[in-house]
C-alpha cells in the first residue's frame, strides 16, 4: 500500500507539474514552424517531348499531373507532367500568324499579325470518374499513379484517389472573336481581367501605343451579350536609338501601363482615365549601367513587379505614394525590396498565383524561391547543368516545375510560412503599396489578393502603453495605501480593511472592463477638464486637510487622531467637488474652452499640453527643493517656535512650493510655446471615447488589490523590534516609516510591483473592452490601442487552424508568457532574497 | 560605533549605495525633536488619501453594481407624454440627463411653443433636462427608446389604465386595455372587466404555453436524439464495414423501424401541440395604444402584464420578486437582453464543478509530492518557483493552449477515433465546449490548489507525523489519517479559491466554448454518445456580461441586465470568497487548538 500510494503521489505530482509546463512547450511546438523553411521533395525529372520551336511559357493544373506548354508563337501543346510525354496540341496559330501574347490565370491575350486581337479562355478541366468509366485496361492503376488516356473524346491524364474514384484532368481552350486594333501587326500585349470586363493594352509595329476597355454585359432575359469599347491612345514616342521595348506591362486595376527597355529603362503612363493617359514618370530599373533586364513577372495582384536582371538580382518595384510625389497621379515606383541572387543571370521568373512568392531561375541550374515582403529564401534548389529556361509554380504552391535544356524537374513543395520570419514580426516591414516600411497588424481583408501583415509591434506597443499607463495610476495608489496601512492605521481598522482589499483581486475583470467601457467611458468624455484636474486637486486636498489638521490644538488632535483615517476619507468628497467645479475653468485657461477641439489641434496653443506634462515634473521637483532645501534651513529656525506657528508657516511653505511649482510649468511651457514647440500629437491628441485613460485608471484598479497585498505583508514583516528602536531614538512614526521600515522592505515592494506588472501585461477583458482595439502605435493617451492580449481574443477563434494566422497568434501568446514568466521570476527571486533577509534580521 | 553601523535599516542604504554612511548620523544628530516638520504629517496624509482613494473606489464600484443590479426589476411608472407638435408618446422613463440641444431644435417649433421653449432654455443656460422613454411597442414605432426633451412637453399625464406588457416576441408594449375577446367575441369591454378577464385567463394560456414548449424541446428533442442515434449507427457501421455489409445492412433496417416509431411518434405530437395551440388562440388581450392604434395580443404570448399606474406596494413587491425569479430561473430571450439567465448560471456552476473536480485531486497530488515525498533540492525550489510563477501567467494564455491542445488537438484525436459519423456535419470534442473550458481552468487554477494546499500541509506540525510514525505508521498512513484530515480545511479553501477564480475568468473561455447563446444546455444526458454531454459549447456569466454589454443590438435595454447579471457574478464570486475566509479561520483556530 505503501509503495503503490509512493508511486501513485510521485507519478501525479510529477506529471501534474510536467503538464503545467507543457503549456509553454505546446506553445512553442505550434509556433515553431513560421521559422521553418519550406519542404522539398525532388521527382523524377523527364524529357519534354516537343521543344521545336522553344517552349516560352508553360503552365500547370492543380493536381501536378498535367502541363501545357506555348511552344514559341506557334501552338499550345499538352503534356503529361510526369512523363513530359506529349498528349495533343491544343492549339495551332497558323494564319494569322501569333506575334503577341500575354497569359493571367486563365485567360490570354492574343496579338497577331494582322493587327488583331483576341481572348483565349484557357485552363484545365478536372472531372471525377466512376469506375464503371474508367477504361478496362486503366482498372488496376495503383492508388496515386496517373496515366496519360482518352476519356469522353478528350486527350488528358486519369489518375486513380482511392479505391473507387478516379478524375480525369484535360485542358481547355476557347477562343473569343478578334478584335481589330490596328492595322499592322501587335508587337507586344498585356491585359488584366476583373469582374466588369477586360482591358488591354497593345503595342503595333508601327510604334502606336493603345489600350482598350472591353465590357461585356449580358442580357438577363435574352441573353443577349453587349459590348461596350472604350479605346485611348497613349502618347508613346519611340525615342532614336532606343530601339523597341522588351515587355508593356498594364498594373492590376488597369491605372498605369509600364513600357520596360531591355537595358532597365522604364516609362509609366497614368491610364486612370485611358481616354487622357499621360507620361507619369521615367526612370532607371537597374542600378548597375552594364546589367540588362532579362526576365519581367507581376506578382499576385499585378500591383507589385518583379525585374530579374543579368546580375542575378531581382527588383521588387511597385507605387507608392510618399508624401511630396511630383507625378500627375501621385505615386512613383519605388523598388522596396532587392532579391541578391549569387551573380548568375536570372533566366526565368514565375510568381506564385496565391501568395507573394517567387521562383527564380538562373543561368547556373538554380532554381530559388523566395518570398518577396519578407525576403525569406524558401528553397534552393538545383534542375540541371544548363540554364534554367522557364519555371511554373503549381496554382496551389505546392510544386514546382523547371525546363533546364529539354529536362522537365519536379518538386513537390510545401512552403509552410514564407510570409513570417522574426524580421516581419518585429522589425517594420515595406509592404506593397506603403511609402515606407512600416509595422502594421492587419490579419485579413475581404479581398483575395490581401497580403496579411503580421507585425507584432503595434500589439506590443499596445500592450506596454496599457501597462504603463495603469501603473502610472495603480503603483502610487497601491504602495502608498500598503505604507498607510501597515504603518499608520488602526490595527482594528486595518484588520477589516485589508481583506476587503484582497478580496477585490478576485473581482472578475469582465466586470471591471464592462464598467470602463460602459459607465466610465461615457461619462469621462464629457468631464475631461474635470477628471485632469482631478488628478491633481486630489492629491493638494489631502494635504490641505493635513495642513488644517496640523492648525488644532495638540490637544484635540491627540484626542481625534484614533479617527484620523475617518477624516481623510471624509476630506476625498471634497477634493472631487473641488475638481468638479475647476474643471470649466481650467478647461477655459489651459484648453481654449473646448477640450475635444483643443485636443484635435483645430483651436488654441500648446501651452495647455505642456502644462498637463510639466505640471507632474514640476510638482515633484517642488517636492524635493522643499524637502532638501528648505527643510533642513527651516528645522533649527522653527524649533523654538509654538506648534501653533510651525503649523501656520507649514501652510505658507505648501502655498509658496505649490506656486511655485505651477508658476515653473508655466513659465517653462511658455517658453517651449513660444520656441514653437507643440506636443499635441505625441502624448495627448485627438480624444477617442475608449482609450488609454481609461484603461489605465480601470486596470490600474485592478491590480491595486495585487500590489497592495504583497507590498503590505513586506511592510509588516519588517521585525518590530526594528520599529521600536527607531521610536525609542526618538524617532518619529513618519521618519521610522521612511528611513527603517521603507528600505528594508525595499525588495518586497520591488517585487509587489513586478507581479502587478505581471498582471497588468496579460490582462484581457479589461482592454478588450476599453481600449478601442485599433492597432495604432501613438502614446496619446486619449487614444486607444491593441494588445497582444486582446488581439489574441479577438482573432483566435476566426483563425484556421495551422495557418499562419493561427501559428502567429500562438507565437504572440508565446511573447505574453514569456513577458510574463520574466517578470514573475524576477518579481519571484527578489522576494524569496527579501524574504531570507528579512528573517536575519 | 561599527555595531550601531551595522542597523539594517543604515545597511540596506549603503547596500543601495546612495548615499554614504555618515550624513545620515550627522542629520539625526541635528533634528530637532519638537519640530512639526519631522512628523510629516502631509505626507502621512498623502498616503492615507491613497488608502481612502482605493478604498472609496471600491465602494463605489460595489455600490453601483448594487443600485444598478437591484433596480433593473424594478416596476416604473408608465406616462403619457404630450408633445408641441402634436406627437404622443407613452412608456417607462428609465432615464434624464442634461444636455445641449442643436441650433436647429428651436427651429422646427412653432408659436407658444417656441416662445415656452426658448424660455425654458435660457432659464437652464442653454442645457436642458431630457428623458430616456422606453417606448416599447417595437413593431409598431419601429424603436424600443425615444428621447424627450423638457422643452418639447406640451403636458405629461399619468393614465390610470395604463398598462405594462412583457412579450415572448418584439420586446415591451405599453397600451391601455380595450377588451378582451375570447373566440373573437367581445367578453369584457371595459379596462377593469378586461384586466379581471386576462388575470383569469392568463395562468391557464401560459400553462398551456409551457406544455406546448416542453412538448416542443423535451418530446420531440427526445424523438429526434432516437433518430439521430440509429442514423449515426448506420453511419458508423457503414464506416466500419462497408456500406455493403451485412451489419450496415442491420443497422439499416434498425433505422428504417426507429423513423417509422418515431413518425408515429412526431404525429401524435403535432397534434398535441396544435391542441393546446387552437386553445390558446382562443384568447386575446386587445390594447389601444397612446396614438390611439389596437393591437390585439394572444394572451399566451404574454410573459407578464400589469396595469403599473395601479399598484400598491405589493403587487409593486410581487412583480419584482417574479421578475427576479424570471431572471434567475427562465431562458433569455429577445437576443438575450429580456428573461433569464439560467442557462448562464447552470454553465458557469456545471463548469467550475467539474473544474474543481479536476484540479482538486490533482492539485492535492502535486502539493503531496512536493511537501511530503520530494527531496529538498534544487529541482523542487525551481518546481515551486515555477508553480508560483504560473499563476501569474494570463489566463488567454491558457486559453490559446486550451484551444490548440484539448480542442484541436485531443479533440480532434477523439473525433477522428470515436465519432467519425457524427462529425462528419461537425466536430464533437474536436471545438470548443464545456469539458475541455473545465480542463483548461482547472489547468488555470492548479497553482492556486498547490500553493493552498502546500500551506497546509506545512501547517501540520511535524510533532504529529512523528508521533504517527512512533506509532509504527506507514508514511501513507500517516498521511492518511493525521495529515489530510487536519490539512482538509485549507484544502477546501484552496478549492474554493479556485472555484471563485475559475467563475470570474472570461477570457480563456472566449476561446475554448462560451458563446453567446447555446441551443442546447450542456450536461444533459441522453442516447446518443458521448451520453453525458460535456462537449457542447456553453452559456457563461461572465461571458454573458461581455457579449451583453458589447454585442447587444438593443444595448440600451440590455445595460440593466448587465448590471443585474454582474451584481449576480459578484455575488457568486463573493459568497465563494466569504466561504474560503471562513474555513481560512475555522482552519487556523483548529490548528491552534490541535498542538500535541
Amino acid at each position: 500500500m505503501d509503495v503503490v500510494s509512493r508511486v501513485v503521489i510521485t507519478v501525479g505530482g510529477v506529471g501534474t507539474i510536467a503538464a503545467v509546463s507543457a503549456v509553454a512547450v505546446f506553445l512553442v511546438w505550434v509556433a515553431a514552424p513560421l521559422f521553418l523553411p519550406a519542404r522539398s521533395e525532388e521527382k523524377p525529372s523527364a524529357l519534354l517531348g516537343a521543344t521545336e520551336p522553344a517552349p516560352s511559357r508553360l503552365m500547370l493544373n492543380e493536381s501536378r499531373t498535367l502541363g501545357s506548354a506555348m511552344l514559341g508563337g506557334d501552338r499550345i501543346i499538352v503534356f503529361d507532367a510526369a512523363t513530359g510525354e506529349t498528349i495533343e496540341t491544343a492549339h495551332e496559330f497558323s494564319r494569322p500568324r501569333l506575334t503577341a501574347w500575354s497569359m493571367s490565370a486563365d485567360t490570354a491575350a492574343l496579338g497577331y499579325e494582322d493587327g488583331t486581337v483576341r481572348f483565349a479562355r484557357l485552363g484545365f478541366a478536372s472531372n471525377l470518374v466512376g469506375e464503371a468509366e474508367v477504361d478496362p485496361r486503366l482498372r488496376s492503376l495503383a492508388i496515386g499513379a496517373t496515366a496519360a488516356t482518352e476519356h469522353d473524346g478528350r486527350r488528358g491524364v486519369l489518375s486513380r484517389l482511392s479505391e473507387t474514384e478516379f478524375r480525369f484532368d484535360s485542358f481547355e481552350l476557347t477562343l473569343d472573336d478578334p478584335i481589330t486594333v490596328s492595322a499592322s501587326s501587335i508587337r507586344l500585349i498585356d491585359h488584366i481581367e476583373s469582374t466588369t470586363g477586360r482591358t488591354f493594352v497593345a503595342l503595333t509595329a508601327e510604334g502606336e501605343l493603345r489600350i482598350e476597355q472591353v465590357t461585356e454585359r449580358t442580357n438577363l432575359l435574352t441573353k443577349k451579350v453587349t459590348r461596350t469599347v472604350r479605346e485611348g491612345a497613349i502618347p508613346f514616342a519611340a525615342a532614336p536609338g532606343r530601339g523597341e521595348p522588351m515587355r508593356v506591362l498594364l498594373s492590376g486595376r488597369g491605372d498605369s501601363v509600364i513600357l520596360i527597355w531591355k537595358d532597365g529603362r522604364a516609362e509609366r503612363y497614368d491610364t486612370r482615365n485611358i481616354e487622357a493617359a499621360a507620361l507619369a514618370e521615367e526612370l532607371d530599373l537597374l542600378a548597375d549601367d552594364d546589367a540588362q533586364v532579362e526576365a519581367i513577372e507581376f506578382l499576385i495582384g499585378k500591383a507589385t513587379m518583379l525585374v530579374g536582371d543579368s546580375r542575378g538580382n531581382v527588383g521588387v518595384w511597385f507605387r507608392a505614394r510618399p508624401p511630396g510625389a511630383q507625378t500627375p497621379d501621385g505615386a512613383v515606383l519605388v523598388r522596396a525590396h532587392l532579391i541578391a541572387g549569387r551573380r548568375s543571370a536570372v533566366t526565368a521568373l514565375a510568381a506564385s498565383s496565391r501568395s507573394r512568392t517567387v521562383a527564380v531561375g538562373h543561368a547556373d541550374g538554380r532554381v530559388r524561391l523566395h518570398h518577396v515582403t519578407s525576403g525569406k529564401l524558401l528553397a534552393d534548389l538545383r534542375a540541371g547543368e544548363g540554364a534554367v529556361r522557364l519555371v511554373i509554380l503549381a496554382p496551389k504552391d505546392d510544386g514546382l516545375v523547371a525546363l533546364g535544356d529539354a529536362a522537365l524537374h519536379r518538386w513537390i513543395l510545401d512552403f509552410r510560412h514564407p510570409e513570417v520570419t522574426l524580421a516581419t514580426l518585429f522589425a517594420p516591414v515595406w509592404y506593397e503599396g506603403y511609402a515606407r516600411p512600416a509595422h502594421v497588424w492587419q490579419s485579413s481583408s475581404g479581398t483575395d489578393d490581401f497580403e496579411a501583415k503580421f507585425g507584432l509591434s503595434p500589439l506590443i506597443f499596445g500592450t506596454i502603453k496599457a501597462t504603463v499607463y495603469s501603473l502610472l495610476f495603480g503603483v502610487p495608489l497601491a504602495l502608498l495605501a500598503a505604507v498607510y496601512t501597515s504603518e499608520f492605521l488602526h490595527p482594528r481598522a486595518k484588520s477589516a480593511i485589508k481583506p476587503a482589499i484582497e478580496m477585490m483581486a478576485s473581482l472578475p475583470s469582465v466586470v471591471l472592463g464592462f464598467f470602463a467601457a460602459l459607465v466610465i467611458a461615457p461619462f469621462v468624455e464629457n468631464v475631461v477638464p474635470s477628471v485632469l484636474t482631478l488628478l491633481a486637486a486630489l492629491p493638494a486636498t489631502f494635504v490641505a486637510g493635513a495642513l488644517a489638521w496640523q492648525l488644532l490644538p495638540q490637544a484635540a488632535m491627540l484626542r481625534l487622531s484614533r479617527w484620523r483615517f475617518l477624516f481623510i476619507l471624509m476630506v476625498a468628497p471634497v477634493g472631487v467637488v473641488l475638481a468638479w467645479r475647476l474643471g470649466p475653468t481650467v478647461e477655459r485657461l489651459l484648453f481654449a474652452g473646448d477640450l475635444r477641439l483643443w485636443l484635435d489641434g483645430q483651436i488654441g496653443s500648446g501651452l495647455g499640453a505642456w502644462m498637463l506634462l510639466l505640471a507632474p515634473l514640476s510638482a515633484i521637483l517642488s517636492a524635493v527643493f522643499t524637502s532638501r532645501i528648505v527643510n533642513p534651513w527651516l528645522r533649527p529656525r522653527s524649533r523654538e517656535w509654538s506648534r501653533r506657528r510651525a503649523a501656520a508657516a507649514d501652510v505658507v511653505k505648501f502655498a509658496g512650493a505649490a506656486a511655485g511649482a505651477l508658476g515653473a510649468a508655466w513659465l517653462l511651457a511658455f517658453v517651449l510655446t513660444a520656441a514653437g514647440f507643440d506636443p499635441r500629437g505625441s502624448f495627448v491628441g485627438t480624444y477617442v471615447q475608449r482609450n488609454a485613460l481609461i484603461v489605465g485608471f480601470i486596470m490600474g484598479f485592478a491590480i491595486i488589490p495585487i500590489i497592495y497585498t504583497i507590498a503590505e505583508d513586506a511592510l509588516s514583516t519588517v521585525p518590530e523590534h526594528l520599529r521600536a528602536a527607531s521610536l525609542g531614538a526618538g524617532a518619529t512614526r513618519w521618519q521610522t516609516a521612511v528611513r527603517i521600515v521603507l528600505p528594508t522592505a525595499m525588495s518586497g515592494l520591488f517585487s509587489a510591483v513586478m507581479i502587478g506588472l505581471g498582471r497588468a501585461v496579460g490582462e484581457t477583458m479589461i482592454v478588450l473592452m476599453a481600449a478601442g482595439n485599433t492597432p495604432v502605435m501613438e502614446w496619446n493617451i486619449f487614444n486607444g490601442f491593441r494588445t497582444l492580449s486582446a488581439n489574441i481574443a479577438v482573432e483566435l477563434p476566426e483563425a484556421v487552424r495551422h495557418s499562419t494566422h493561427y501559428r502567429t497568434l500562438f507565437f504572440a501568446a508565446l511573447v505574453l508568457f514569456a513577458m510574463t514568466f520574466l517578470l514573475n521570476t524576477v518579481a519571484e527571486m527578489v522576494r524569496l532574497r527579501f524574504r531570507r533577509r528579512a528573517y536575519q534580521l | 560605533m561599527t555595531h550601531a553601523i551595522n542597523t539594517p535599516a543604515l545597511r540596506s542604504r549603503s547596500a543601495a549605495g546612495r548615499e554614504p554612511l555618515t550624513p545620515l548620523r550627522r542629520s539625526s544628530r541635528r533634528r530637532a525633536r519638537s519640530s512639526l516638520l519631522a512628523h510629516g504629517e502631509p505626507m502621512v496624509w498623502l498616503t492615507g488619501g491613497a488608502l481612502a482613494v482605493a478604498l472609496l473606489m471600491i465602494l463605489g464600484l460595489l455600490a453601483l453594481v448594487l443600485v444598478q443590479g437591484m433596480r433593473t426589476f424594478r416596476p416604473l411608472s408608465v406616462e403619457r407624454f404630450v408633445l408641441h407638435d402634436g406627437r404622443v408618446m407613452m412608456g417607462e422613463v428609465t432615464r434624464a440627463e442634461r444636455y445641449e440641444p442643436g441650433g436647429d431644435v428651436l427651429d422646427r417649433l412653432e408659436g407658444e411653443a417656441r416662445t415656452h421653449a426658448t424660455a425654458l432654455l435660457a432659464q437652464g443656460e442653454g442645457r436642458s433636462r431630457r428623458r430616456l422613454v422606453r417606448i416599447g411597442n417595437y413593431e409598431l414605432t419601429g424603436e424600443h427608446f425615444a428621447w424627450v426633451s423638457d422643452f418639447e412637453i406640451a403636458r405629461i399625464e399619468r393614465p390610470p389604465w395604463a398598462m405594462v406588457v412583457e412579450r415572448l416576441e418584439w420586446g415591451r408594449f405599453y397600451g391601455e386595455p380595450k377588451a378582451f375577446l375570447i373566440d373573437g367575441a367581445v367578453a369584457a369591454d371595459t379596462p377593469e372587466t378586461a384586466w379581471a378577464a386576462f388575470r383569469e385567463h392568463h395562468g391557464p394560456a401560459r400553462r398551456r404555453w409551457e406544455e406546448r414548449r416542453r412538448l416542443e424541446v423535451r418530446e420531440i428533442g427526445r424523438l429526434n436524439a432516437q433518430q439521430e442515434a440509429a442514423r449515426l449507427a448506420l453511419r458508423q457501421a457503414e464506416i466500419d464495414h462497408g456500406a455493403d455489409s451485412p451489419q450496415a445492412r442491420a443497422a439499416a433496417d434498425r433505422f428504417e423501424i426507429v423513423q417509422r416509431d418515431v413518425e408515429e411518434a412526431f404525429t401524435r405530437l403535432r397534434e398535441q401541440i396544435r391542441l393546446l395551440n387552437e386553445e390558446n388562440a382562443r384568447f386575446v388581450l386587445v390594447l389601444s395604444t397612446a396614438q390611439g392604434q389596437e393591437k390585439h395580443l394572444e394572451v399566451a404570448e404574454i410573459v407578464r402584464a400589469y396595469p403599473a399606474n395601479r399598484l400598491g406596494l405589493k403587487a409593486r413587491a410581487a412583480i419584482y420578486l417574479s421578475r427576479w425569479g424570471e431572471f434567475l430561473s427562465a431562458n433569455p430571450r429577445e437576443a438575450n437582453s429580456e428573461g433569464g439567465v439560467f442557462p448562464a448560471i447552470f454553465g458557469t456552476v456545471l463548469m467550475t464543478v467539474i473544474m474543481s473536480l479536476l484540479v482538486v485531486p490533482l492539485g492535492v497530488l502535486g502539493a503531496l509530492y512536493l511537501r511530503e515525498y520530494a527531496k529538498a533540492g534544487a529541482i523542487v525550489s525551481a518546481v515551486r518557483i515555477a508553480v508560483n510563477n504560473l499563476a501569474g501567467v494570463p489566463s488567454i494564455v491558457f486559453g490559446v493552449f486550451g484551444l490548440g491542445f484539448f480542442c484541436y488537438l485531443i479533440g480532434g484525436s477523439i473525433d477522428d477515433l470515436f465519432f467519425k459519423a457524427k462529425s462528419a456535419s461537425g466536430p464533437t470534442f474536436g471545438a470548443g465546449g464545456l469539458f475541455w473550458a473545465s480542463l483548461t481552468l482547472a489547468l488555470l487554477t492548479l497553482p492556486v490548489v498547490i500553493v493552498a494546499t502546500e500551506e497546509a500541509l506545512a501547517a501540520v506540525p511535524n510533532s504529529m507525523r512523528e508521533g504517527s510514525y512512533a506509532c509504527g505508521a506507514s508514511k501513507w498512513q500517516t498521511i492518511k489519517r493525521i495529515v489530510l484530515p487536519r490539512a482538509m480545511p485549507g484544502i477546501m479553501t484552496g478549492m474554493i479559491l479556485a472555484m471563485a477564480r475559475g467563475a470570474g475568468e472570461v477570457a480563456p473561455l472566449m476561446l475554448v466554448g462560451a458563446v453567446k447563446l447555446a441551443p442546447e444546455l450542456p450536461g444533459e444526458i441522453n442516447s446518443i454518445a458521448p451520453y453525458f454531454h460535456v462537449e457542447r459549447s456553453f452559456m457563461h456569466l461572465g461571458f454573458h456580461i461581455y457579449d451583453l454589454g458589447f454585442q447587444s443590438q438593443n444595448s440600451e435595454a440590455a445595460k440593466p441586465m448587465v448590471f443585474t447579471t454582474t451584481l449576480l457574478l459578484i455575488a457568486i464570486i463573493a459568497a465563494l470568497n466569504l466561504a474560503a475566509a471562513w474555513l481560512r479561520l475555522r482552519l487556523r483556530r483548529k490548528f491552534v487548538g490541535g498542538q500535541f
